[in-house]
């Protein structure tokens, strides 16, 4: 089993329907996991609830993060991500439809990696959508440690 | 006048009787001197000089008599017009004192009554007699007692010569009344003390004014503080709803649009080319939308963040303007005129903004195969203190009856056949430019171009 490409967090049932189908059809990765909301990206990445079985290979090589989402937002989804050793050094994509100039800067004050604006217009989307797949999966080079040494 | 009228009397008074005398005594020496060789020139007879003698001694009685008589007439005609003239004044005073309109209370220098009008008893609601049996410290507000005795030694020290100063006072009924008390001391000939003269005017209603101002003042400080409040809320919920419309409105769009693709693209077999065409304007619709509520966005955005009034260089601010649209519009031939422009201070971003949009519009509403002729100008209104820009082109113009529908949100003079656009612009503009407290308007005639100005103040 190879080692987990995507970790999508999107509450947006129609919006990870298409990005999971944009990533497919440009052939970037079919190893991608979905959850709904920031309380299920936490139990995810920190092993906890349904996901406390989680084997260590499943830690993701990048995150694409919405902002807006359910019990736990994304933000402070991010907070988390950066506060925890074993998981600070993942790439985070933020993927969202907000354009609030606060948002952006509090996402790169938190230590995101990169914040996509998600376009409405479908042709765009998917550009945008494999653009991100393919830069963050294929050309940017990870630390050997993204996973954390103790595991 | 007063102490050189009374310097004169008692002059008059001390050294008229030495007057008198002075004249009473060279009459009779000259009387004794020249009257017996007078009377020995016509008389030889020691019988007739004796008869003579006796007439001559009662002569001189009466004579002497006489200037006495008048010499003491005389002085004291003077003194009398000096009493008559001083009873007068005191009289004049006295009306004064009473009938005044203030209090006017004498004291010593220990606090005793000397003296009071009715005025100030009545101000206090006291008899004469009650306040008589009153100390004056008793009168006086306990807060307000040290600090007026304090400037009274100031005045007795002569360091001051009088004093205005407000003060309280208790009425017979415990009220407090507020004062305007003018202070100083009498004094007499001599420039020494006698007493303290206190004028006291009741200005207790116009403290009851200014309380009430004040008050109204809090009371409307508070309302606004409570409709400030209102606003923040109300703009805080506009903040969220516009959030909503970027976050919420867009997803289901992009799902419309993404399925129309996927069916376009994964299910194109099973369509005709009249389904295909449906789904093409489908994709054109949304894309519409999109643009719709990116510019709804912009435009609600724009009464929200804060503006910042910063002096900047406006030519260099057109001319970036400029290059931006040509760049944005590659497929539309357009020619800029710009001549050296006046400058003022106001926030770059937004009349960036400003000029991007009516740039945008001249290249944009121009009829097809003419080249879009674009002169910017600006010049200054000094009777209102402002300076005037304006953009004009030679495009497809438009009609003057419509010219209040030009600057609405969403409204459009033009069908998206004709040229393509979502009515936002213009609107845009005018909140921009009015937020600079300025102007904006325009000329024009269907098929002879337009004229765009704005006014934004020095």
């Amino acid at each position: 089993m190879a080692q987990l490409d995507i970790l999508l967090c999107e509450d947006n049932e129609r919006d990870a329907d298409l990005t999971i189908r944009a990533l497919k059809k440009h052939n970037v990765t079919n190893n991608i996991v979905w959850v709904k909301d920031g309380e299920e990206t936490l139990d995810y990445l920190f092993k906890k609830g349904s996901y406390i079985n989680r084997s260590a290979i499943q830690t993701p090589k990048v995150i694409l993060l919405d902002l807006k989402m359910p019990k736990i937002d994304g933000l402070t989804v991010l907070k988390q991500i950066r506060a925890h050793d074993e998981t600070k050094r993942i790439p985070v994509v933020i993927m969202t439809s907000s354009q609030e100039e606060s948002d952006i800067a509090k996402s790169y004050d938190l230590g995101a990696n990169s914040y996509i604006v998600k376009p409405v217009d479908f042709q765009k989307f998917m550009d945008s959508v494999a653009e991100v797949g393919l830069y963050w999966m294929l050309h940017n080079k990870h630390p050997k440690t993204l996973i954390n040494e103790k595991i | 006048m007063q102490s050189k009228n009374s310097q004169r009397i008692d002059t008059i008074i001390k050294r008229s009787p030495l007057f008198i005398a002075g004249i009473y005594f060279i009459f009779s020496s000259i009387w004794i001197i020249y009257s017996d060789s007078w009377v020995l020139g016509f008389y030889d007879e020691p019988e007739a000089i004796t008869r003579i003698q006796t007439i001559k001694g009662w002569f001189f009685v009466t004579l002497s008599s006489i200037v006495i008589y008048l010499l003491i007439l005389t002085s004291n005609q003077t003194i009398l017009k000096y009493f008559k003239n001083k009873l007068r004044i005191e009289n004049i005073y006295e009306a004064t004192f009473e009938q005044a309109a203030v209090g006017i209370v004498h004291h010593d220098e220990e606090y005793n009554w000397m003296r009071f009008n009715e005025k100030f008893s009545d101000m206090l609601q006291y008899s004469k007699s009650e306040l008589m049996k009153m100390s004056i410290d008793e009168l006086v507000y306990p807060d307000d007692l040290d600090y007026g005795k304090e400037l009274d030694q100031k005045v007795l020290n002569g360091e001051l010569n009088s004093y205005q100063i407000e003060k309280r006072y208790r009425r017979k009924d415990e009220s407090i009344m507020h004062v305007l008390l003018s202070k100083t001391i009498a004094r007499d000939t001599d420039n020494q003390y006698m007493f303290f003269v206190s004028v006291l005017k009741d200005i207790t209603y116009l403290k009851e004014i200014e309380n009430k101002l004040e008050s109204f003042n809090i009371q409307l400080e508070q309302q606004v503080e409570e409709r400030t409040k209102q606003l923040e809320a109300i703009n805080e919920e506009l903040e969220s709803f516009s959030y909503s419309v970027s976050h919420d409105l867009r997803s289901p769009l992009r799902a419309i649009s993404g399925y129309s693709n996927l069916l376009l693209e994964d299910h194109k077999d099973q369509l005709n080319s009249e389904g295909k065409e449906f789904l093409d304007i489908i994709h054109s619709e949304v894309g519409r939308m999109g643009n719709l509520i990116d510019d709804l966005l912009a435009f609600s955005k724009l009464s929200r963040t804060g503006m910042q009034i910063v002096e900047f260089d406006m030519d260099d601010l057109v001319q970036k303007t400029i290059e931006e649209v040509v760049r944005a519009n590659s497929k539309r031939a357009a020619h800029f005129d710009v001549e050296k422009l006046h400058h003022v201070n106001g926030d770059p971003n937004l009349l960036k903004q400003v000029w991007i949009n009516l740039m945008s519009n001249a290249v944009k509403y121009q009829r097809k195969g003419v080249q879009a002729e674009i002169i910017i100008r600006s010049i200054e209104d000094v009777e209102n203190q402002q300076i005037i820009y304006s953009i004009k082109d030679n495009g497809v113009g438009f009609d003057m009856k419509y010219t209040d529908k030009l600057f609405g949100v969403f409204q459009r003079l033009h069908s998206d056949s004709e040229f393509e656009g979502t009515g936002i612009g213009l609107a845009l503009v005018k909140r921009i430019v009015n937020r600079h407290n300025g102007e904006v308007w325009a000329e024009s005639e269907p098929g002879s171009g337009s004229v765009f100005y704005f006014s934004i103040p020095k």
